[in-house]
């Protein structure tokens, strides 16, 4: 089941790396885009878009880097209070779906089990996260916000223990870059 | 990186305003201070609305600007009303972002409502901003910058077009 499946992931994975593909579809337009991840429990995570403009977002398990290679700024805010900010941010902490969250059996389609976590807190910025494995491997990941858009995330080329060690989410902004804390 | 064309031609705000459908990203700087955002931003001419999000694609607050005024809406639902764009966007965002001429500058385009200067070196000045824009090779916005003495703020548009349907509405929704 995707609950089993979701506590499996939990439990085995301290690292995880890959691609992303991420479509947000909201009431006028649907947008792509697309980028690399890595993650190591608990709390690393990299988060890189690269299609169709490059950001990067790096958690160091203390801070969160925001940052916009095309206009030269680093924006910085504290970890714990940027956990809606990526999936990263929730795939990197073991048990960020666990207080916080409900957690909900929701089906599976072609061999996906998906799970659904609806945040206990009103103001967590959206409706519910959904996430996705098939054979027991992350697979999907989908969010709601309460404008009506729909962020749909599938992974692929998964790796699921990259070599990768604290130093890989040491974020050193660029000279030249603004770094302004939020 | 390939210059963009800096656009110095302003002129006054036609009749009736351009109506568009952009997405970009917003960057605000304010000493050591500042927010990042991913922006979707539209216009019917007579409505606006400017939704900010994380690169996720979920909102954390909207501003919707129509004849009747401004109102804001955060992610938790809550709804705002104020007299300007301005102080509405400080409080969803923490900073003052002059929404209510934001659109009319986008377009090379000064606003009637107080006194403008175009500087020498192409830029505008009105309201204690000083407007910069670049535009790309079909002449739509790709770049505008805005500085006053203690803020900057930039929007990048990645995406700008007409839009392909106009709203059916052309008011705000007020109430939840």
């Amino acid at each position: 089941s995707g609950i089993e499946a979701l506590q499996k992931f939990n439990q085995d994975s301290n690292g995880l790396s890959g691609s992303f593909t991420q479509t947000v579809t909201s009431k006028k337009k649907t947008q792509t885009s697309s980028g690399t991840f890595k993650i190591l429990r608990p709390g690393y995570f990299r988060w890189n878009y690269t299609k169709p403009y490059q950001q990067v977002i790096v958690g160091d398990s203390k801070t969160v880097w925001l940052y916009d290679p095309e206009l030269k700024q680093v924006t910085k805010k504290s970890q714990a209070e940027a956990l809606g900010d990526s999936p990263a941010a929730i795939l990197s902490d073991r048990n960020a779906l666990g207080s916080s969250y409900t957690l909900k059996e929701d089906g599976s389609q072609n061999g996906v089990n998906w799970v659904k976590a609806t945040p206990k807190s009103s103001n967590a910025g959206y409706q519910y996260i959904r996430l996705g494995f098939k054979n027991n491997q992350l697979n999907g990941m989908q969010l709601r916000d309460s404008f009506g858009n729909n962020t749909n995330i599938t992974f692929a080329s998964l790796n699921n223990n990259p070599n990768v060690s604290a130093t890989d989410f040491k974020f050193t902004p660029p000279k030249g870059v603004d770094v302004l804390s939020n | 990186c390939q210059t963009v064309p800096v656009a110095k031609d302003w002129h006054e705000r036609p009749e009736n305003k351009t109506s568009f459908d952009a997405s970009g990203r917003l960057a605000v700087k304010q000493n050591d201070k500042g927010s990042y955002a991913n922006f979707d931003w539209s216009s019917s001419g007579k409505m606006q609305q400017l939704d900010v999000n994380t690169p996720l694609g979920n909102t954390v607050g909207q501003l919707c600007q129509d004849a009747q005024g401004v109102v804001a809406v955060a992610s938790d639902g809550s709804r705002f009303e104020a007299a300007t764009a301005s102080e509405l966007s400080e409080r969803l965002m923490g900073f003052a972002i002059p929404v209510e001429a934001l659109d009319v500058w986008a377009h090379g385009h000064w606003h009637e409502r107080s006194p403008h200067t175009v500087l020498e070196d192409g830029r505008l000045l009105q309201d204690g901003w000083v407007i910069e824009r670049q535009v790309n090779e079909e002449g739509q916005p790709r770049l505008l910058l805005l500085e006053s003495e203690q803020l900057s703020i930039r929007l990048l548009f990645s995406q700008y077009q007409s839009p392909s349907t106009l709203p059916d509405t052309e008011v705000c929704e007020r109430s939840a």
